[in-house]
């Protein structure tokens, strides 16, 4: 070795990171020497995955919204709510935090992540070259709180074991809460499948051997 | 660690999110190294850190298994009175017809939890002893890929949230699992925040090297 260029990117001059241990090694090699994972530089397939599962977050996005997230029986008599019903019904009964709680976490995080993500992905496709650190920021925070928003998918699974009062009072789970929880996977899938060194790819272009440095 | 020039590229790092080639300068425990283009956390050097690993996973699984013995939540309202524990309420959400959802949150608060348990005191156990367990690296890898679905902190918010819902109509009592699986799920998080890929990986390297 000798001849990487420090303060350049790594593809640029034919090297790739591991992405199991981060160990450093020639584009060319098929398993990385210090973990024995597979190396790949994974970036021209990243787009297409990540927008393959970005559809599948839309799919699931849009049932998880209009269908009933679960139905409560109350004294013989059978409601429904969906996920923005409870909301305003929570905001009615006063109860404020959880109802804005439950709207960041279950509507406006999943909607963010999916406009996000789109958002990079074409700025990426279109070959954008500003503002690489703000947008690098930008996924960093849409992959940390994308798992957050499973709190509501526990919240119906604690009420349906918990209020079970036979006639009196009953919980059952509606068929949103399954489209919701794979909606959460698929966006956390979609985020992971983003390769955010696509967004740096513009000013990461190959450097000629001449211009390395002896490290 | 000896600076021969073999052990040279290891210091190498090309940052994963930027792509940046950054040489690492020697680093001492408690030392972290941030990407200078782009801010992302390189690596961060974990003071005794095998020890850390394998004494919070093993702390974490105790807990584990409190939290699924005993009474995990109490309900009474109306004068009825109900008590559940953690594999209850997962077959009671099965029984209501939602056995996927069921699967869902049965992997993501105890089943992926206690597998990466296992794997990361597997990986720790195998950096203290002498040589290398068979298969470390699969395991490390295995558990480097299970971590991010591992969802016990946003669980106990939602049970929190689902306390603030009910606390109007009904009591709701915390039985001795709830608080197991609150010590679990802060143990689990001091052995997460142990875990730094580079650092976890040259200490395997440096293992599998000392043993040839």
């Amino acid at each position: 070795m000798g001849t990487e260029a420090v303060g350049h990117s790594a593809a640029a001059q034919g090297l790739s990171a591991c992405h199991v241990c981060t160990a450093v090694s020639s584009e060319t090699a098929t398993s990385c020497k210090r973990c024995g994972g597979r190396i790949h530089s994974g970036m021209d397939s990243s787009i297409q995955h990540t927008l393959a599962w970005l559809i599948t977050s839309i799919v699931f996005y849009i049932p998880a919204n209009t269908l009933p997230i679960m139905s409560t029986r109350f004294l013989g008599k059978e409601s429904t709510n969906t996920l923005m019903g409870g909301v305003i019904t929570l905001w009615e009964h006063h109860s404020y935090p959880i109802a804005i709680v439950i709207f960041i976490a279950s509507v406006l995080v999943p909607l963010g992540k999916i406009i996000v993500i789109s958002w990079l992905c074409a700025t990426v496709l279109l070959g954008s070259e500003k503002s690489f650190r703000q947008k690098t920021i930008l996924y960093r925070i849409t992959e940390l709180i994308g798992r957050w928003s499973m709190i509501d998918v526990f919240v119906v699974g604690i009420l349906v074991a918990l209020i079970r009062l036979g006639e009196i009072m009953s919980i059952a789970p509606g068929s949103a809460a399954l489209a919701f929880a794979g909606m959460v996977v698929s966006t956390m899938l979609a985020a992971m499948a983003f390769d955010p060194r696509l967004i740096w790819r513009p000013i990461n272009q190959p450097i000629s051997v001449t211009k390395r440095q002896s490290v | 660690m000896p600076t021969d020039t073999q052990s040279s590229t290891t210091d190498l790092i090309a940052c994963h999110e930027c792509d940046l080639l950054v040489e690492l300068p020697q680093m001492r425990a408690g030392e972290k190294a941030l990407c200078p283009r782009c801010d992302y956390l390189l690596t961060a050097v974990k003071p005794d850190v095998e020890r850390r690993i394998f004494a919070f996973s093993l702390t974490s699984l105790l807990f584990l298994l409190f939290a699924s013995v005993f009474p995990f939540l109490g309900f009474s309202a109306k004068g009825q009175e109900r008590v559940v524990s953690l594999g209850q309420s997962v077959s009671i959400l099965a029984d209501e017809g939602s056995t996927l959802l069921a699967i869902v949150v049965l992997l993501s608060i105890v089943a992926i939890p206690s597998l990466a348990l296992i794997c990361a005191s597997y990986v720790s156990a195998s950096l203290i002893s002498d040589r290398l367990f068979p298969a470390t690296h699969r395991v490390l890898r295995f558990l480097l890929l299970m971590l991010p679905w591992s969802m016990a902190e946003i669980f106990l918010i939602g049970i929190l949230i689902s306390y603030i819902k009910i606390s109007a109509m009904a009591d709701v009592a915390f039985g001795l699992s709830f608080w197991s699986y609150v010590l679990f799920s802060v143990s689990m998080t001091a052995m997460v925040l142990h875990i730094d890929k580079r650092q976890l990986w040259t200490l395997i390297a440096a293992k599998v090297d000392h043993g040839h």
